[in-house]
């Protein structure tokens, strides 16, 4: 008898939705849990950068700056590209939150959990496809438990890396797609994803492509071997071993590159332009290169402190890899190194688990002591500050073990089982009494950003130009005093000067100053901003506002500060932070790239639209 | 041959079958009560000192013959107060029945604490066994004692009415589901046994859990497949089960309702009791931290109000499988998913309107009470995380071993909150004297009566407690007149008065309704009895010569047709148990 029409329409609804994805949803409560409480973690190490990186951000959308690259207020008010080398995805998402209503703290809370559910989201799908549906489930659970996740959530309140979260299970899963179902629509996913990370963090995925090298060479080479065994190797297999590596690796890459495309107008100014800023007090002081390895025992102590790393063992602040999370990883190398366990998984999931596994000893290994020469030699991977920062590679591989740990379990049942319960149980209760925050309450403004400055003054950032870093600034008096600040110039240089002379501001903007200015022989404008490639200055025309000339820009003082010579009379003086050509260049590429991802999804669109419906089915 | 009593009784005792399951559910439960096995007590926890000297109380007043106690003597700095008139007693005549079987007071009340754990594991069981089988009843009874709340609520709160309400929700739940199943005399009986127990254990527990129930029982007369007639016959057989319930519980509810106006109770629901400070942060459901402070939830250090994280887990796990479950389990399963929900949100301040809609909902005095409830469903939800053994695609039955795991990570889960802030056993805890010092040290919870006009600061009797003399519980007022203390008893006084031209005497003692007063063995009328002086103390006047006066507790028309209907429908309920009806099958 074959099923009434109701019941099957019931099932096909109920077939298409994936009642796991609600549970990686409600699970990650227990990770995002202390946002909900009132206040914000102002305490943790970086809470206040997240809510004043934003802050800043929506002073430039607000001026109508799509992709706001200057920071008037960073440094005191002179000014800093911040977001012209810093990923801005984090703050466009707390940006969009922020336009819908939310404060700046509530905002930057909404991107924190957000990330959290999006990670999770984004490792279910990833681990789904070599795993299944269990060994998913556990994997994203993990992922979004390790007590690492909770360090940069709560103690650190790392908005970007939280963020990154979510986007390396997507490019792996992207690269695994590309390379197992080499498919337009795979590879628009895998140039999204790796775009995506990048705009979010450079660093992070500096880290990943170095592992993605690895990766895309262990995926490519099984594959090979699957098609064209090793043993079968001749010296004649040589040219259709190329010509079929060329064949297999060809997707990935496009991916990837077209990925740099899609994030070329961030990446590559940032690449090509940091070097006219100051990072010397990022790299030096207490962010100094000074070998801060992580004890053996640190990786497994249960201590949990809200305070910073220091030298030597006694850091106020957790680097466990998370007891469950490593206990499960351990059981998923055995079931893969088991004769009788080693059935259950199929080759992908038993390469991918030796894999991941390899990668946690490695950097595990360089988070250790032992590997201070590799270190002094690798001068790309002291980028990441701390060794232990490479913790975060760690979360990805051990939740992708632990799912692989219940992969290893049982065959597949209905829905969730007894012993994948047990899993996330034990994942969830792991890691559930780390999920707490110092909450507190404080007000958002220009007043708080420039006392938040002052306090923490290895951050006041300054470019290249600049000889002394600030330590205050006339513009921050305004702010402390809550007065409006309504213009730039350097008063004090421009009455120094003989003869009358008049300036007035007539617009500030977060991107440039409009002045006008009257005197009776030629003068200096000095401006209280720093100089950085973008800045122009245009003599005006005092009626029309046409352009007469550019002004050539000097720089006046240790602070460097952008200093025009005006003629005698009457006129106004445009000050602007334009696009460099590198970064006009940029946005081409992006904007190429995207039509490119634009067509090639549509192109996939169409190509399933015209395969017959029984061939879908079959390949389905 | 007839075989004589003894094979008999052997016979009998082979053919019991328990459950062994049972058993699995008691070993369980033992790391939540070992923590009680040893010599020291818990005196921090919020309401441990009360649990003590309310058995005091308790105790002595039925020492001195009265059955169903109401009058505190020794509260109010030993003006006395009708704690039980007000106050739910049954645990405490489990406690008592520990006590007058050789327990010590505080070894009388750890003797109820397990009983009411283990009560709780087996309760729990019983009703989830009932819609569930034994595997996965076995893990709601597991979560069920290690619910947070549950252990907060021994070892935190030390509240052991309320805990000892855990016993009868499962049960009230199994009797009412076994009615709706088919309404048969003996059902009715023990519905109403369970709900009034389970009143008369805790009403406040009893009167927000009755929503619940009604709503569970009208799902469970909808689920059940019967025609509408048969479905009216066990609605009234439900309503029967549940008014009888009230009917037991009458001598408890009805001076609870009409005697409320006696006692000033303005001084119970102000701001520490306030509702309105109560409330929970959604974060304080999750949080995992614990604490033994009392206050507002939030405090530093204060007491956790979570959910529990791996019942929770449980939980989600069977409100997202609910689909892909039997329909019958489904709707059992997203029946208490949508309960706990509605629980949730009526912890939560949004939830403040509501709150404000119904007056008697200021008598829970905590939103957070409701984790009691909380407790129940998710506990079953626990259960349901399981999918039905040994059905969907032929499997085999799930293995053993993996559910004791899962159940052992249940305790795990919560294994740290088993731990009490152990205090030494003080030596007036025994005794009276426990009573007057906790009044002298929280001066706020002397209680006082509608005929009480001060606060009371002071009482003769504090020096005679803490010397720990015999004590004189009235005095004359006249100067010409003596009295000599003949008894002071936990519901009577006794003296001895001569006086030339009569006397008043005044009793150390409150003026409430239902005391009666005999000189030389006749009762005087009730309008002899007066309320004298700002503290309202009972006194009466006496003639001229020498008379022996005797103060007696009493009754009240409300009270004595509230206890009149709770034995008559305790009785009736026990008939209805135990009549041999002809057997019925479903």
């Amino acid at each position: 008898m074959s099923p009434s029409p109701a019941a099957s329409s019931q099932r096909s609804l109920w077939g298409r939705f994936d009642p796991y994805i609600l549970l990686v949803l409600l699970f990650s409560l227990f990770t995002i849990g202390p946002l909900l409480q009132p206040g914000y973690m102002w305490d943790a190490h970086d809470a206040r950068h997240s809510v004043y990186f934003l802050f800043e951000f929506d002073q430039g959308i607000q001026d109508g700056i799509l992709y706001p690259r200057w920071q008037p207020d960073f440094a005191f008010g002179y000014g800093y590209p911040f977001f012209n080398i810093y990923g801005p995805l984090a703050s466009y998402l707390g940006e969009a939150f922020h336009l819908l209503g939310w404060d700046f703290v509530a905002a930057v809370k909404m991107v924190f959990a957000l990330s959290v559910v999006g990670s999770g989201l984004a490792m279910y799908g990833f681990a789904k496809q070599i795993l299944g549906r269990r060994g998913g489930l556990v994997a994203a659970v993990a992922y979004m438990v390790i007590p690492y996740r909770l360090v940069d959530l709560y103690v650190r309140a790392a908005l970007a890396e939280s963020v990154a979260y979510v986007f390396v299970p997507l490019v792996l899963w992207g690269v695994w797609a590309a390379l197992h179902r080499p498919r337009l629509v795979n590879i628009a996913g895998l140039a999204l994803s790796y775009a995506a990370l990048m705009v979010t963090s450079p660093l992070v995925t500096l880290l990943l492509t170095l592992i993605l090298v690895f990766y895309i060479a262990a995926l490519a080479l099984a594959r090979l071997n699957d098609e064209q065994p090793w043993r079968q190797f001749s010296r004649e297999s040589w040219l259709p071993f190329l010509g079929h590596l060329g064949h297999v690796l060809l997707p990935p890459a496009l991916g990837l590159i077209l990925g740099l495309g899609l994030s070329a107008f961030f990446a590559l100014p940032a690449l090509t332009e940091n070097r006219f800023v100051r990072v010397d007090q990022w790299y030096g002081g207490r962010y100094a290169w000074g070998g801060d390895f992580v004890e053996f025992f640190q990786l497994f102590s249960p201590r949990w402190g809200f305070g910073t790393s220091v030298p030597g063992p006694n850091d106020d602040v957790s680097f466990q890899l998370g007891l469950v999370p490593v206990v499960l990883s351990l059981f998923a190398l055995l079931s893969v190194l088991h004769p009788r366990l080693r059935a259950a998984l199929t080759s992908q999931a038993r390469r991918l688990i030796l894999f991941f596994a390899l990668l946690t000893l490695v950097v595990v290994f360089l988070m250790l002591d032992l590997s201070a020469p590799l270190w002094e030699v690798l001068p790309l991977v002291r980028l990441a500050q701390f060794p232990w920062r490479l913790l975060a590679l760690t979360v990805v591989s051990l939740a992708f073990l632990s799912g692989a740990a219940a992969k290893g379990l049982r065959p597949r049942v209905s829905f969730v089982d007894l012993p994948t319960l047990i899993l996330v149980a034990l994942l969830i209760l792991g890691s559930q009494p780390y999920a707490r925050a110092q909450m507190s309450e404080r007000p958002v403004s220009l007043a708080g950003l420039m006392q938040f400055q002052q306090s923490s003054d290895e951050m006041t950032g300054s470019t290249a130009w600049v000889r002394e870093i600030p330590t205050w600034s006339p513009m921050a008096d305004y702010h402390i005093a809550g007065e409006p600040l309504t213009s730039k110039v350097a008063y004090g240089y421009l009455y120094q000067q003989p003869g009358r002379i008049h300036a007035r501001t007539l617009e500030l903007r977060s991107d440039g100053e409009l002045v006008e200015v009257s005197a009776e022989r030629p003068a200096l404008l000095t401006f209280n901003t720093f100089y950085y490639p973008g800045w122009r200055a245009y003599l005006l025309d005092a009626e029309s506002n046409a352009v007469i000339r550019e002004l050539p820009i000097a720089l006046r003082g240790k602070l460097g500060l952008m200093t025009v010579r005006i003629p005698a009379g009457v006129g106004r003086v445009l000050l602007r932070f334009e696009d460099t050509p590198i970064r006009k260049l940029g946005t081409a590429v992006t904007v190429a790239s995207l039509a490119l991802v634009g067509i090639l999804l549509l192109l996939s669109l169409v190509l399933r639209r015209q395969r017959p419906a029984r061939w879908r089915g079959r390949q389905r | 041959m007839k075989p004589s009593w003894l094979s008999r009784l052997k016979d009998r005792w082979r053919a019991v079958d328990i459950d062994p399951y049972y058993w699995l559910v008691l070993a369980f439960s033992l790391f939540a009560i070992l923590p009680l096995a040893g010599p020291d007590y818990f005196f921090d926890a919020h309401d441990a000192p009360h649990t003590a000297f309310f058995l005091t109380e308790f105790d002595a007043a039925i020492r001195d013959g009265v059955w169903y106690p109401g009058w505190a003597t020794d509260q109010a700095l030993g003006y006395g107060y009708p704690t039980f008139v007000f106050y739910p007693p049954l645990a405490y005549y489990a406690a008592e029945g520990f006590h007058l079987a050789g327990a010590g007071k505080i070894a009388a009340l750890k003797w109820t604490w397990v009983l009411a754990t283990v009560g709780a594991g087996w309760a729990m069981y019983a009703y989830a066994r009932r819609v569930m089988g034994r595997q996965r009843g076995l893990l709601a009874a597991v979560a069920y004692v290690y619910m947070p709340y549950h252990l907060a609520d021994i070892y935190v709160r030390a509240d052991l009415a309320e805990y000892a309400s855990f016993v009868w929700l499962p049960l009230a739940l199994l009797a009412f589901h076994n009615l709706a199943r088919g309404a048969t005399a003996r059902r009715i009986g023990l519905a109403g046994l369970t709900f009034g127990a389970l009143l008369l254990t805790h009403n406040v527990i009893g009167l927000a859990f009755t929503p619940l129930l009604a709503l569970y029982t009208l799902y469970r007369l909808l689920a059940e497949r019967a025609s509408w007639s048969e479905r009216g016959v066990r609605a009234a057989g439900s309503l029967g089960g549940g008014l009888l319930g009230l009917g037991i519980a009458a001598a408890l509810l009805l001076p609870g309702f009409l005697e409320r106006a006696y006692i000033v109770q303005s001084q119970w629901v102000r701001a520490g009791y306030d509702y309105a400070a109560h409330f929970v942060q959604p974060f304080h459901l999750l949080s995992a931290a614990w604490g033994y402070a009392p206050g507002p939830p939030g405090t530093e250090g204060g007491m956790s109000l979570q959910l529990g994280t791996v019942p929770l887990i449980l939980a989600l796990v069977a409100a997202v499988g609910a689909w892909s479950r039997p329909v019958r389990e489904r709707a059992l399963a997203l029946f208490f998913a949508a309960v706990t929900a509605l629980l949730v949100f009526f912890m939560l301040p949004l939830s403040t309107p509501l709150w404000e809609l119904v007056p008697l909902a200021a008598l829970i005095q905590f939103p957070w009470r409701l984790l009691v409830l909380t407790a129940l469903t998710l506990a079953v939800l626990a259960g349901l995380a399981l999918p039905p053994p040994g059905k969907a695609s032929g499997e085999r039955p799930r293995p053993q071993g993996a559910l004791l795991v899962l159940a052992l990570v249940v305790v795990l889960g919560s294994f740290a909150y088993t731990l009490p802030q152990y205090t030494p056993v003080p030596e007036s805890a025994e005794g009276p004297l426990l009573t007057i010092e906790f009044e002298l040290k929280y001066s706020d919870m002397r209680g006082m009566t509608a005929w009480t006009k001060e606060f009371p600061t002071d009482s003769p009797l504090v020096e005679q407690y803490l010397a720990g003399e015999d004590l004189v519980t009235a005095r004359v007022l006249t100067p010409d007149a003596t009295l000599e203390m003949v008894r002071a008893g936990g519901a009577s006084d006794e003296v001895q008065v001569r006086s030339p031209q009569g006397t008043a005497v005044q009793f150390y003692t409150y003026y409430f309704p239902g005391w009666r007063v005999y000189v030389d063995g006749q009762r005087l009328p009730a309008a002899a009895l007066r309320a004298e002086g700002p503290y309202g103390l009972l006194t009466v006047d006496v003639p001229p010569g020498e008379h022996r006066v005797l103060l007696r507790w009493g009754d009240t028309a409300v009270r004595l047709t509230g206890k009149a209907l709770s034995l008559g429908c305790l009785m009736l309920a026990l008939g209805l148990v135990a009549w041999p009806w002809p057997r019925r099958r479903d």
